[in-house]
């Protein structure tokens, strides 16, 4: 139990420390992205409602199986860089084999919010790999559901 | 409230009083106490169901409390245990952990749900969670770092953390819900409480009024009054409140009055008890009851006290007439009229038919008791009218007095007794007072009477013929039968001294049957055809016995029935008549000869004589006495002689003693004559030898 006891603690210090970070001094991604389009939920909603896009939830899983965009594929970015525009992608893991193959496809990241720095390092390593039509949903899941938008769960 | 306003508003107003609506006055008290006892049991028994229905709401109330917060404990148990399942990746024990909060979950929500569709919509979300759960556990390798896994406990975890908000509001509605009802179950039980308090209150309260109106208010009353009944004082009235008009005490006084009634009714039967009815004086008993008080006082206070036995004269003849009723008027006015005379102290009883009593006390000497019974004498006697007729009513008193001679009660009785009846033997409407003589007397006729009684058995009567003659030719014509009592000490008693004395004692159809019975047995042994007259009775006639009595005589002797003549006295045709008619037909009708005795000393009617063909006439001795002293009486003795001629009868003259007389009755033209100058009465022996000296003359 020892083990378990600890693993729990440590999940919970992941789920506060996520939390702590929202709140505290977490800084927000950049309101523009070099080779892609950042977009609001609202904007989101439309290309959802269309469904040409792909939605791409880089969320922890557990906050996916929570609830996620209607139709998001889980796609985790296990994030260790720092929360700054030229982060160490070396350090960090996104399995881009797990997005549409067909590059031209359009995307869209989304994670927690403003301050969601995985899915802007994502949609950043997805436009690095090639993909054409990638969109940051900066808003997130935050906007997302204080929008009163669509969710699957 | 009163009576009368009950009465004239019946049933105007419910909570008018316990017991003074006719409404209520049906019941009684006891119905009354029994109907509202009854009544008592179902209200409480009404308030105990309130409140057992209460409690039992509570109850309800109280598991639902505790299933929503079993159901809150599990899931927050499941949330823990699901997170272990994580972190453990996927520990059996973990997963029992998380399918027991699962199952326990299950079981509260399905123990909520029941009626409520609230906690139904509930269930359904549950069933998701329980899929998602279900999913989680499918997972072979559950681990933090498999994002299957992840996404699976994240959707479990979203769905419990979304229902757990659920259900602490399940909890607090339970809750609350449970509270309510233990509130509403201690309102029903606080209130039933107050209820019964109340109503067992109203009844004591009630129970307490009905109690004072039995009592009339007051029950040391009640008691007072029933102990002055009980001690028989029933003369005051028993205060009988007019507001409480059914009360005990108005039963008391029902009783009392029905008490009066009772003491009435045995004073009544006392009185009637100790006197008697018709006429009102004592009775015999009371009389003498009354008599040895009296006899007591007289004899402590040297006081002089007399009995008075009064017998009514004639008044069988009264009741024979006139009637019972008519007799009964007699009595009670001669009670009236005996009653006048009493002084105080003196009483007066009705000992039988006609016959009444009086003690007569503080008597002082003989002057007052004749005065006494001079004016009973008076009194009685005034006529009276009954029945429309004017009655004459006579009375025989015996007088005895209480003097150191006497011994009790009975001996003075029997002394007034024995004064009777010697007053009515000097005839009546007289008064007798006892005194030695009279005692010596009687006792000589006791005496007598004992003597009689032994007299036939030991041969001491006998029969002596006195001749009868033929008055033209002196030839003997037949005898006279006469009965002769020779007593061994008193020598020889005349007919006229035991005759009466044997009638009185009932032995003259003994006697008179051997009389029959020895004469004709004697008549048949006469050398000649003579006739034998024996004299009859007035019992013998009166018992009716006697024709068959004379048949029988005839038949055993072999004397023939015209030799034998039955002499009758005049007087006794006149006293009575039904009797004597069918016995003297009788007689003739057996060829017996019938002989009118002592004719001409009553007053015989002549209808008699031709009625019943009476064959001879005796003329009555006192004419035959008065002949040649008186010339009517001649002359009377010539009318009854024509006058039997004429009816076909024949004479005799008896009581010849003088040959003046046998002269004149020969001129007269007697048929028979006989008297001592012709035959004295001899025995059977020396009237045969007389026989023969007169034949051999």
């Amino acid at each position: 139990m020892p083990t378990i006891a600890k693993r729990l603690s440590c999940l919970c210090l992941c789920l506060i420390s996520a939390a702590v970070a929202q709140a505290g001094g977490k800084p927000e991604t950049p309101a523009t992205l070099p080779g892609g389009t950042v977009i609001s939920v609202e904007e989101g909603l439309r290309l959802l409602q269309a469904g040409s896009a792909t939605f791409i939830d880089t969320r922890n899983p557990l906050n996916f199986g929570k609830g996620h965009v209607p139709g998001a594929r889980a796609v985790a970015y296990r994030e260790k860089s720092a929360y700054a525009v030229d982060f160490d992608a070396s350090v960090d893991h996104f399995a881009l084999d797990r997005l549409p193959g067909d590059t031209s496809a359009p995307l869209v990241f989304y994670s927690d919010g403003p301050t969601g720095w995985k899915s802007y390092k994502a949609a950043m390593m997805a436009i690095r790999h090639g993909y054409g039509k990638v969109n940051y949903m900066r808003g997130g899941w935050a906007d997302w559901r204080a929008a009163d938008l669509p969710v699957e769960r | 409230m009163t009576a009368v306003e009950g009465a004239t508003l019946p049933g105007s107003d419910p909570q008018q009083g316990t017991g003074e609506t006719p409404g209520t006055q049906r019941f009684s008290l006891r119905t009354r106490v029994g109907l509202g006892a009854l009544m008592l049991t179902l209200a409480s028994l009404l308030l105990l169901t309130l409140a057992w229905n209460g409690l039992e709401r509570m109850e309800r109330a109280q598991a639902r409390a505790a299933s929503a917060n079993g159901l809150l404990v599990a899931g927050e148990m499941l949330l823990r245990t699901s997170g272990e399942l994580m972190l453990s990746q996927g520990s059996l024990s973990a997963r029992t952990g998380t399918r027991g909060a699962a199952a326990d979950t299950r079981l509260h929500l399905e123990a909520l749900t029941g009626e409520d569709a609230a906690m139904a919509a509930h269930m359904a979300r549950w069933e998701a969670i329980e899929t998602r759960l279900q999913a989680l556990l499918d997972v072979r390798l559950i681990d933090v770092s498999d994002d299957q896994s992840l996404i699976l406990y994240g959707g479990l975890i979203q769905g419990i953390e979304a229902f757990m908000p659920l259900v602490r509001e399940a909890k607090q509605r339970a809750d609350e819900e449970a509270g309510n009802a233990l509130n509403r179950a201690a309102a029903w039980l606080v209130s039933g409480l107050i209820g019964l308090t109340v109503l067992a209150g109203f009844a004591g309260l009630t129970l307490l009024r009905m109690l004072d109106h039995q009592l009339g208010g007051d029950p040391s009353l009640a008691r007072g009054v029933a102990q002055r009944l009980a001690d028989g004082h029933l003369d005051a009235p028993v205060p009988v409140s007019e507001e409480h008009p059914r009360s005990v005490m108005a039963g008391l006084e029902h009783m009392r009055i029905k008490l009066l009634e009772r003491r009435a009714i045995e004073q009544r039967v006392q009185y009637l008890a100790r006197h008697d009815v018709l006429s009102g004086a004592l009775n015999r008993r009371s009389f003498r009851e009354l008599l040895d008080l009296s006899i007591e006082q007289a004899r402590r206070a040297r006081e002089g006290l007399a009995v008075l036995y009064i017998d009514l004269d004639r008044f069988k003849a009264i009741n024979d007439t006139l009637g019972h009723a008519q007799g009964d008027e007699v009595i009670r006015l001669t009670a009236t009229r005996l009653r006048h005379l009493l002084r105080r102290g003196d009483h007066l009883a009705r000992l039988g038919g006609d016959e009444f009593a009086i003690i007569a006390s503080q008597i002082t000497d003989q002057d007052g008791i004749t005065h006494l019974c001079q004016r009973i004498l008076d009194s009685v006697s005034a006529p009276c009218t009954v029945g429309n007729r004017e009655v004459a009513i006579g009375a025989s008193i015996g007088v005895a007095m209480l003097d150191a001679s006497v011994g009790g009660q009975d001996d003075l009785l029997h002394k007034a007794d024995l004064a009777m009846y010697r007053a009515k033997e000097n005839g009546r409407n007289g008064f007798s007072i006892y005194d030695e003589a009279l005692d010596g007397q009687l006792r000589d006729r006791h005496e007598l009477l004992l003597d009689l009684r032994a007299a036939l058995g030991k041969g001491q009567l006998h029969l002596h013929y006195q001749p009868i003659y033929s008055s033209q030719s002196q030839a003997l014509a037949g005898y006279e039968a006469l009965l002769r009592w020779h007593h061994p000490r008193r020598g020889d008693i005349p007919p006229a001294d035991f005759i009466p004395l044997a009638e009185e004692a009932g032995l003259i159809e003994a006697i008179g049957d051997w009389v029959l019975l020895e004469a004709c047995s004697e008549a048949v042994r006469w050398p000649g055809p003579w006739t034998l007259s024996i004299n009859l009775s007035v019992v013998q006639i009166e018992s009716g016995r006697l024709p068959r009595r004379v048949a029988e005589v005839l038949a055993r002797t072999g004397l023939p029935a015209n030799r034998l003549e039955l002499e009758i006295t005049e007087t006794l045709l006149m006293t009575h008549r039904e009797p004597v008619d069918s016995v003297l037909s009788a007689l003739s009708d057996l060829g017996v000869r019938l002989s009118m005795d002592d004719f001409g000393s009553g007053y015989s009617s002549l209808a008699y004589l031709w009625q019943f063909r009476f064959d001879r006439l005796k003329i009555d001795r006192q004419f035959i006495e008065g002949l040649g002293h008186d010339p009517r009486v001649d002359q009377v003795i010539g009318a009854i002689v024509s006058l039997a001629h004429g009816m076909g009868m024949r004479v005799t003259a008896e009581g010849i003693e003088r040959d003046d007389q046998l002269a004149y009755v020969q001129a007269s033209c007697c048929d028979e004559v006989q008297g001592f100058l012709l035959g004295r009465p001899a025995p059977p022996g020396q009237a045969a030898s007389d026989r023969n000296d007169q034949e051999t003359e």
